[in-house]
């Protein structure tokens, strides 16, 4: 039966597990989990000495206690992480026991090999371990991702119990080695429930002292700061840290008096640390702290606050009414709808919105997808729209940050259905102005509605700032009576339920003409009445600039900076280019050069009087091969091949609109499917994308399962798209290892497809062994080994 | 951190003293200063003695053992060993993935700006070694790496764990012992009385065993 807490009042955690190891005689990567086997008297005795300085709490010597570590050294997490509660239980008495819970040492999926199902499993296998071996509560610390920190805390929370508190180590740059801010950090880990958190590790008291500020002036939560003993310094090639128990208690009092209710030591603190921190504590009470709320969105390193001007939330990634982004969602063309959100990032836009409700395709995988494409590229927050609630909770599941839903309505239904996800996930939710009876007409009964959303929103704990509402756009064509009435229901939510506000603005001007200007005039009149996030076109200069020009107006751009820095007159410099269009007579001096800003224009001149056929056949793939005997020539090198390939990528693309345009369906002229992996265990992929861009221009369909990709899920996509030529690179000597094994499984899964292999370790011999068909040199071989195989000459 | 633009060319491919186009030279020099703004530096060392063993050697004060024919002879006259760990950070994995998308020659010329980089930043912290070591009195031989000859990769993991690379400078070891962030170095350096046999760091492609590797020097390049 565990203890009970009392968040309310102060509370002591120890200090460093680790540096009280070494001075015990623990060797630099030996595993300091091992003790609690070989030695437990020593990790007894330290965590006496922590109680005896005053520690309320003492910390299980289980920080790296998870497989992926353990196994390396041969133990097992059960036997490491029961060992370790029993010794702190047996240790701390009727003091309190912390399941240590430390980070997987692996980076996260794209640019390392953990994923987040993963993570959650590994964290899942100590938290039940701890908490069966009665540990009384959950201390996840030293976490540098806050997307590890999310899998942690939900494997925390959805396998036992107990209190969870959490807390990440910064840099001096003020964010942690994966880029999250304090801010950030407090917004997507308050909405995930833990009952304390903070930052730990870092740094020295001194430094953390601001970083803890702007913690305890977001967090509505307990506050938990756990320092260094100073900057970690390396003197004669070993780390030490050199504050003094004083000095260290001296910081953890100002802390204390800020706020800061839970306080204990990390790298290089011992028991005198303690002691004097205990010290320092007795004659002072917890500060009641009084938090402004706010309405905000975080992707894993920005944070955007509604109402801190305006919030411009992207509107391009939803495929209703755009065909190209349709064609892109149905054959999974991940790069458009990045290129997309880039632009949309690029223009401005604060927040993006993203849907993939299309009947053709399997929207949760789908949406799955995209979100985890856009949040490994995009820094901006997403706001997650569909209406099914199940593509919906496996987006905000996976969501590297605090996302916005969008949407619940007045339906109470949808409402049941919504709300206990935006509250596990701790996300804000988007509440429409409709009901079971559709939209009313007037604004009372819109506002009527609204009312009710953020009524039973608290009913399921949600509190009235993570709501932002929707009085519905309808457009001016259709309903010209109700304009004044979506506007004048925007004033009354916002003046009277105080709840920030969004609309989508460009559907006022559907079935009419100059659509920007009618867009753009609405807006206005909204912004006016107190609209906080406008989704619009963020890439429409003329929307945009309403904006701009309000900020100025209602004082948000002050000294109108950044208005002056967008339309005061520029000293234009002359453009200095090698070469220029009007130098370039043809298509092909424009691929050979590499002039990849003019391909594009040539090329729709050239539809004006040629075949699409005539273009690819004539002139676009006859200049590659021009360029590709060059480069095997040694005339010109790797980064001329590819910009040359990104030129005549440009011109493909073009013809491609152009039959999407024309013939309004999709554009065809694949010379054959071939699908590029990096193998299982490797994240390089430098090669094999490479690869991808020069197959592509000969106009073989390339499937790029991307790096570190199991071989299952090659075979599978070998069944399910009938592939006859897969590609597989791999970069060092073991990752070659595990090439040999995805050739073994492709051929033991009975498929008859040929198998080319490429990559640095990777040579004839070596291919051969293998079992591989062809061997790639370089990605121009790889071109002619996919001629050779889909038109034999 | 000084970033060598012949070496960018060098890693590029370009060689027999061939130039890039305009266009090309350009991107390289705005991708060399780009680098230098988005590289978070950091690095780990630490000093250890040394124990020779039945052929392998033992680091005290750790549980490191390196073994292999050709550590055991690099190390022959080392009564110390340091290891170092570097990296660029995350930050960096993060820029050449978009630009490889987005425009991948950017990517490609960012990609081999970063490998400059990294080996930079091994010189520096071999700098740092080296004056450690000449304040003794004492020689470093060149840095070595496990991938190198016959010494094991698996030994990346055993000197992050060593020098706690996670916590401190966020490196990690992947199960099949690559390095994560990409752009990162593990290393070795004796530390020794003596001057090493060869002084610099000699061509180390000739040790790797990544024999088509698009960044493997060629025979000359040193001289």
């Amino acid at each position: 039966m565990s203890k009970q807490i009392d968040f309310s009042n102060f509370i002591v955690f120890d200090g460093a597990m680790g540096t009280m190891l070494q001075t015990y005689g623990l060797k630099a990567g030996e595993l300091p989990e091992s003790y609690n086997i070989l030695h437990p008297e020593i990790i007894e005795k330290i965590h006496g000495e922590y109680l005896d300085a005053g520690a309320d709490v003492i910390t299980t010597n289980t920080f790296g206690a998870n497989r992926i570590k353990l196994s390396k050294y041969g133990y097992d997490v059960g036997e490491i992480v029961k060992s370790g509660v029993k010794i702190a239980l047996k240790a701390a008495g009727k003091r309190l026991v912390a399941l240590d819970v430390g980070p997987i040492g692996q980076l996260m999926k794209p640019y390392g090999t953990l994923s987040f199902g993963e993570a959650y499993e590994l964290f899942r296998e100590q938290v039940i371990a701890g908490a069966d071996a009665g540990a009384d509560l959950i201390l996840i610390e030293t976490m540098s991702d806050i997307y590890e920190m999310k899998a942690a805390i939900l494997a925390a929370k959805e396998n036992c119990n107990l209190p969870v508190v959490a807390t990440m180590t910064f840099q001096q740059d003020k964010r942690t080695l994966t880029g999250t801010d304090p801010l950030t950090m407090v917004n997507v880990i308050c909405g995930l429930g833990v009952n304390a958190l903070g930052i730990n590790c870092s740094l020295g008291p001194k430094e953390i002292l601001p970083l803890i500020e702007e913690v305890l002036s977001y967090s509505k939560i307990p506050v938990i700061a756990q320092p260094n003993a100073g900057m970690p310094k390396i003197i004669d090639g070993k780390t030490v840290f050199n504050v003094e128990p004083d000095e260290f208690a001296r910081y953890a009092k100002i802390m204390a008096e800020k706020g800061v209710t839970i306080l204990g030591g990390c790298c290089g603190t011992n028991p005198e640390h303690i002691r004097a921190l205990r010290h320092v504590l007795a004659g002072l009470e917890p500060i009641k702290r009084q938090v402004e709320p706010i309405t905000a969105a975080s992707s894993f390193s920005k944070t955007v606050i509604i109402g801190e001007g305006i919030t411009v939330i992207g509107e391009k990634l939803n495929p209703t009414g755009r065909k190209h982004l349709k064609e892109a969602l149905k054959s999974n063309d991940m790069e458009y709808v990045l290129r997309q959100a880039l632009a949309q990032q690029d223009a401005g836009a604060h927040i993006l919105n993203v849907n993939a409700g299309l009947p053709e395709i399997d929207e949760k995988a789908v949406m799955i997808n995209i979100i985890r494409e856009l949040q490994s590229t995009v820094s901006v927050p997403l706001q997650i729209d569909s209406t099914d609630s199940d593509v919906i909770e496996a987006a905000v599941r996976i969501y590297n940050g605090k996302p916005i839903i969008n949407s619940v309505n007045g339906k109470l239904k949808v409402m049941e259905e919504i709300f206990p996800i935006a509250k596990k996930y701790g996300a804000c939710v988007v509440g429409l102005t409709l009901d079971e009876n559709g939209i009313p007409a007037k604004a009372k009964d819109r506002f009527k509605i609204a009312e009710n959303i953020v009524k039973t929103a608290s009913k399921y704990g949600i509190a009235k700032e993570d709501l932002i509402i929707d009085c519905l756009v309808i457009a001016a064509s259709a309903q010209q009576d109700e304009v004044r009435e979506i506007i004048k229901a925007t004033r009354l939510v916002k003046e009277r339920l105080g709840v920030k506000t969004i609309l989508g603005v460009s559907n006022i001007s559907f079935g009419l003409p100059n659509r920007t200007l009618l867009n753009r005039t609405f807006l206005a009149l909204a912004l006016e009445a107190g609209l906080d996030a406008p989704i619009i076109d963020p890439t429409d200069e003329e929307v945009m600039g309403t904006i701009n020009a309000f900020n100025v107006l209602w004082g948000y751009d002050k000294y109108a900076n950044n208005y002056i820095a967008a339309y005061a007159p520029k000293d234009k410099k002359p453009a200095v280019k090698a070469f220029s269009a009007a130098d370039v007579a043809d298509i092909e001096d424009i691929i050979i050069n590499g002039l990849k800003e003019e391909a594009a224009s040539k090329v729709r001149a050239m539809l004006k009087t040629m075949s699409p056929t005539q273009i690819i056949d004539e002139h676009l793939v006859p200049s590659l091969d021009i360029v590709g005997r060059k480069y095997e020539a040694g005339e010109i090198f790797l980064p001329q091949l590819i910009q040359s390939a990104e030129t005549a990528k440009r011109a493909f693309e073009v013809i491609k609109h152009h039959i999407i345009e024309t013939n309004g369906g999709k554009a065809e002229f694949s010379k054959g499917k071939i699908i590029l992996a990096t193998v299982r265990g490797d994240i390089h992929d430098i090669g094999k994308n490479i690869v991808k861009i020069l197959l592509e221009n000969y106009g073989f369909e390339v499937i790029d399962l991307g790096k570190d990709v199991p071989e299952d899920e090659i075979i599978h996509r070998i069944k399910q798209d009938n592939v006859s030529l897969v590609g597989l690179s791999a970069l060092m000597t073991t990752t070659a290892q595990n090439m040999a094994q995805t050739i073994k499984a492709i051929r033991e899964a009975g498929l008859g497809c040929k198998i080319m292999v490429g990559g640095a370790v990777v040579n004839a011999e070596f291919a051969k062994s293998i079992g591989a068909d062809y061997y790639g040199r370089d990605a121009q071989e790889s071109v002619r080994i996919a001629q050779e195989f889909f038109s034999p000459s | 951190m000084n970033i060598d633009y012949d070496e960018v060319l060098h890693y590029l491919g370009y060689h027999n003293n061939h130039r890039p186009y305009e266009n090309t030279g350009e991107l390289i020099t705005e991708c060399i200063i780009e680098i230098k703004g988005i590289a978070q530096k950091q690095y780990v060392y630490d000093i250890f003695d040394t124990e020779h063993k039945n052929g392998k050697i033992l680091l005290k004060q750790s549980n490191v053992t390196l073994y292999g024919h050709d550590i055991a002879h690099h190390l022959k006259h080392s009564s110390k060993a340091a290891l170092m760990a570097v990296t660029l950070g995350l930050e960096v994995d993060k820029r050449i993935s978009l630009y490889l998308r987005i425009n991948p020659t950017k990517g490609l010329i960012l990609d081999a700006c970063a490998s400059a980089a990294v080996e930079a930043l091994c010189d520096e912290v071999e700098g740092k070694i080296r004056l450690k070591a000449a304040s003794e009195g004492l020689y470093i031989t060149s840095r070595y790496s496990p991938g190198y000859g016959d010494l094991p990769l698996c030994l990346q993991g055993d000197i992050a764990a060593a020098l706690d690379t996670y916590r401190k400078i966020g490196l990690a070891v992947t199960k099949d012992f690559l390095l994560a962030p990409r752009k990162s170095v593990i290393a070795i350096i004796g530390v020794q009385q003596v001057l090493p046999d060869k002084r610099g760091c000699g061509n180390k492609c000739k040790l790797c065993s990544a024999v088509n590797c698009q960044y493997r020097k060629g025979e000359n390049f040193f001289e």
